[in-house]
């Protein structure tokens, strides 16, 4: 049966309203639910919430529910929340889902393969705590964690070891897990490998246990997880073992956790933190390092990062803290063209407004996310459409800055006039919805231009949510402005989503929703839908 | 010398006024060079009496602390409120001993710490004012339990911190509402169309610190009262209509302009009506080399700093008894 013909029969015998309406409560959990207590709700209601509508979706077809996890732009928890559910709860049969049960492990593989490595260990630790262990679910951790480049396995098994152990034993049970520690003893002491070991080595490394060269690192990976005490050649195996037996020096090979972890253990009267980050500067994280880059430019330290590890919120926090440098334009550049190039729609002219008053400074921890949030959506949407006229809401005079200052009140209205004078197709209006000069001017312009100039062009207001709480943004103009929170650039196809389940024939809006998941997960287009169209 | 409105902002221009609600701002906008002696009221805070507060500047310049500076800790200890203004030279620390407590079953002293100022609630400052020099920690209780009733708090404890428990998304709310503009130092607050506050700060760092105390607690807290409800106030934005007489995006573009000039003109004018009321000095102390005034006409009650007839601080609230008249003053003088 052809994919077509498939979701067609699917989408026949299923009730799109009520589909619609659980799709778009579960998008709002999945873009916003963080597992974390909020302003209005305590952790435990928040889950408990969270976790109803995600069985609900489940129940409804697995496939759908699937593949709406893995949208650009849902959050890491939706994802890890779906592949517990989709593993925990065999499939019985093909008949009538979504999906095959090829596809669904595709799928899978997809949802698993988007993690960060922290959160997919945490994920199969979650598996191995409530005892999912079925064949799929143990191809599909030792996959995700095997077929990574040896670099990433050598680091993971310093960072993430006890995990790591605990996901070994899951998937090979004690005894396998035992009978491969004694092997790769052996092994890694020069004798030849019993059988069981092997046999299970090569279950568990299928693609590459006939590439000699490598098995050898293999083992070792899995040796020093399992805890084996022997001769290692891999570099930074050496150098933990070597600062656990008294050298410090060589602890400038491992990371700044690892270190810390051995220094609390082995050095706790005689070294501190300081020590660990002075040993350790030229191993931080791209995310670390950028952290802690306005303190070492204000102390005269260098501390070098790679921008291409930082989203394109966090390269913008940073050039508004340390200045923009080439390296972080340049990243920023790439970062929004592979955001654009996810972009379901055809955008044409465009117009772009960009709130810069001060109220989207932001404040706290979220300082200057709000203005970072904007900006990367103003990149992402330039690179995005054939055309665009973009302007500021507070400029100023002189040549624009690489990162427009933050200043002065919110008019928005006199800004959205100016781009639809250049007769654009669609008009992006990138703000926090605070309108004070005064509050409701948009509204009355939008009035105007639609029922007394007739002007219909599309109005969409994207506004920034870094929170728990994205229902409730503040909408400019309701009724004229489609209003929509995004997290951050890559959430903006969800967000068009929304707009989508909102319209008058929830058919189509789950029919476009299948089309974007497909596309994401098994690069085909079934529908052909452009989004963008449908929902203004 | 006499003190008017017009002379405590020399030296500032009105911005384009900012409305949202029923509240309104309209900014004062630097015109002069900046007074860069003074540092914010980033303040340390700790006390060893009821009723009693120690204030830390760790700045090198001196600072002040804003009338009704109020400070609400997170430690087991009793949160204490000052009543006007107050002086404290830098690198220096300070006792105030008419402070009063704004928390009246909580026990404890505070233990140094830099907790957030907060400013009281406008319908505490004119009594406040009022209460300097009197020496009783309790002395604002029943003013706070009246206030929690106004302000539709569940608990009528005479517990500030209830309102902000209450209130604080709201309150956070307007802190992005109403935007700080480059250059200000000021604000004339006004609630329905009516001036509520006229606030001076002697640069832009320190009128960025108390801004945020300032709209939330002290003039956001009557906004709320002010709208008659328990929980959110009226959103509806005031009406600025920009006319109807359209025919093109040109025509829609002028008419936006003149609504912008308008709405300027209206903050002008309101501006205009304060100017040249004089006030009269009810207290004038000295501090370092500069003077603290305690100022009052039948329109305001504040305090000023001055170096000279330079005023380099000022916190002017309007009476409630001139709000309880103001139709009778809106209405048209009898003529034939």
């Amino acid at each position: 049966m052809s994919n077509i013909t498939r979701v067609n029969n699917w989408l026949q015998s299923a009730d799109a309203r009520a589909i619609a309406t659980l799709a778009s409560r579960y998008l709002d959990i999945c873009t916003t639910y963080t597992g974390r207590a909020t302003h209005y709700n305590t952790k435990e209601a928040q889950q408990e919430a969270a976790e109803a509508i995600h069985e609900e979706l489940f129940r409804t077809s697995r496939g759908f529910y699937g593949l709406l996890a893995c949208m650009n732009g849902t959050l890491d928890l939706a994802k890890q929340q779906a592949v517990v559910r989709l593993l925990d709860h065999p499939r019985y049969s093909d008949g009538g889902d979504l999906l095959t049960a090829q596809q669904e492990k595709v799928m899978l593989e997809h949802l698993v393969q988007a993690l960060p490595a922290h959160r997919m260990f945490k994920l199969f630790c979650q598996i191995a705590e409530r005892r999912i262990n079925n064949r799929r679910t143990r191809n599909l951790i030792l996959k995700a964690i095997f077929s990574q480049p040896m670099g990433a396995l050598e680091r993971w098994a310093l960072s993430y070891r006890s995990k790591f152990l605990k996901v070994l034993k899951h998937c090979l049970g004690v005894k396998g897990a035992g009978a491969l520690k004694n092997g790769a003893n052996q092994y890694l002491s020069g004798s030849t490998m019993p059988t069981s070991a092997r046999s299970i080595l090569s279950r568990m490394l299928p693609d590459v246990w006939h590439a000699i060269p490598l098995v050898k690192q293999y083992i070792e990976v899995v040796g020093f997880v399992l805890g084996v005490k022997a001769a290692y050649s891999m570099e930074s195996f050496v150098a933990f073992n070597s600062v656990k037996n008294g050298n410090w020096n060589e602890g400038s090979k491992l990371t700044e956790e690892v270190l810390e972890g051995l220094r609390s253990t082995y050095y706790k009267d005689s070294k501190t933190h300081a020590d660990v980050l002075a040993a350790t500067k030229s191993k931080m994280t791209a995310k670390k390092a950028s952290m802690v880059q306005r303190k070492a430019q204000e102390a005269g330290i260098e501390v070098s990062f790679d921008a291409k590890n930082l989203n394109p919120i966090e390269l913008y926090v940073m050039a508004y803290e340390t200045g923009m440098t080439p390296d972080i334009q340049e990243a920023l550049e790439a970062k929004a063209k592979k955001n654009a190039r996810e972009i379901p729609v055809s955008l044409g002219k465009i117009g772009i407004v960009v709130d810069n008053s001060s109220s989207m400074f932001g404040h706290g921890t979220q300082k200057h996310r709000p203005i970072a949030a904007a900006l990367a959506t103003r990149d992402m949407l330039q690179q995005a459409c054939r055309e665009h006229v973009t302007v500021l809401t507070n400029k100023r005079p002189g040549r624009p800055p690489a990162v427009p200052a933050i200043h002065g009140d919110t008019s928005i209205a006199s800004a959205l006039l100016e781009v639809l004078e250049q007769d654009v197709e669609k008009v992006f209006l990138l703000t926090d919805g605070y309108e004070n000069s005064p509050a409701g001017r948009v509204a009355e312009v939008m009035s105007l231009l639609r029922n007394k100039l007739k002007n219909n062009t599309p109005v969409f207001q994207l506004t920034n949510v870094s929170g728990a709480e994205a229902a409730g943004i503040r909408e400019l103009a309701p009724g004229f402005i489609t209003a929509m929170p995004i997290a951050n650039p890559e959430s903006f196809t969800i967000s068009l989503m929304r707009g989508m389940l909102a319209m008058q024939d929830p058919k189509e809006g789950v029919k476009a929703l299948i089309d974007i998941g497909f596309r994401g997960c098994f690069n085909e287009s079934i529908f052909k839908v452009d989004l963008l169209e449908k929902v203004s | 010398m006499t003190h008017t409105i017009r002379s405590v902002l020399r030296g500032v221009k009105p911005g384009r006024m900012q409305s949202v609600g029923n509240m309104q701002v309209i900014p004062l906008i630097l015109d002069m060079p900046e007074d860069n002696r003074f540092a914010p009221p980033d303040l340390y805070v700790s006390n060893r009496n009821y009723g009693q507060i120690d204030l830390s500047n760790q700045d090198t310049r001196p600072t002040i602390a804003p009338v009704g500076a109020t400070y609400l800790t997170k430690q087991r200890a009793q949160d204490h409120a000052i009543m006007g203004a107050q002086f404290i030279k830098g690198k220096s620390r300070i006792r105030i001993n008419d402070a009063a407590c704004v928390q009246s079953t909580q026990g404890g002293m505070i233990q140094e710490e830099q907790t957030e100022l907060q400013i009281l609630p406008y319908s505490l400052r004119e009594e406040s004012i009022g209460l300097r020099g009197k020496q009783s920690h309790n002395k604002l209780w029943y003013a706070i339990g009246r206030f929690n009733r106004l302000a539709g708090c569940a608990r009528e404890a005479q517990h500030l911190e209830y309102y902000t428990e209450v209130h604080n998304a709201l309150m956070d709310q307007f802190v992005a509402e109403f935007e700080v503009l480059p250059n200000q130092i000021g604000a004339i607050i006004l609630i329905n169309g009516k001036v509520y506050g006229v606030e001076r700060a002697p640069n832009t760092s320190y009128w960025r610190t108390v801004w945020k105390p300032l709209i939330r607690m002290c003039y956001g807290s009557q906004a709320i009262i002010e709208n008659k409800t328990s929980k959110d106030p009226d959103r509806t934005p005031v009406s600025t209509s920009i006319g109807q007489n359209i025919n093109s995006l040109q025509d829609l573009k002028e008419a936006l302009e003149q609504a912008d000039r308008a709405h300027y003109r209206a903050a002008t004018r309101i501006v205009d009506k304060l100017l040249d009321n004089e006030f009269n000095i009810d207290d004038d102390e000295g501090c370092a080399d500069f003077r603290h005034l305690t100022l009052n006409n039948d329109q305001f009650v504040g305090q000023i700093i001055v170096d000279g007839e330079r005023v380099c601080y000022a916190s002017l609230i309007t009476k409630k008894d001139w709000h309880k008249n103001a139709d009778w003053r809106a209405a048209d003088e009898f003529t034939l």
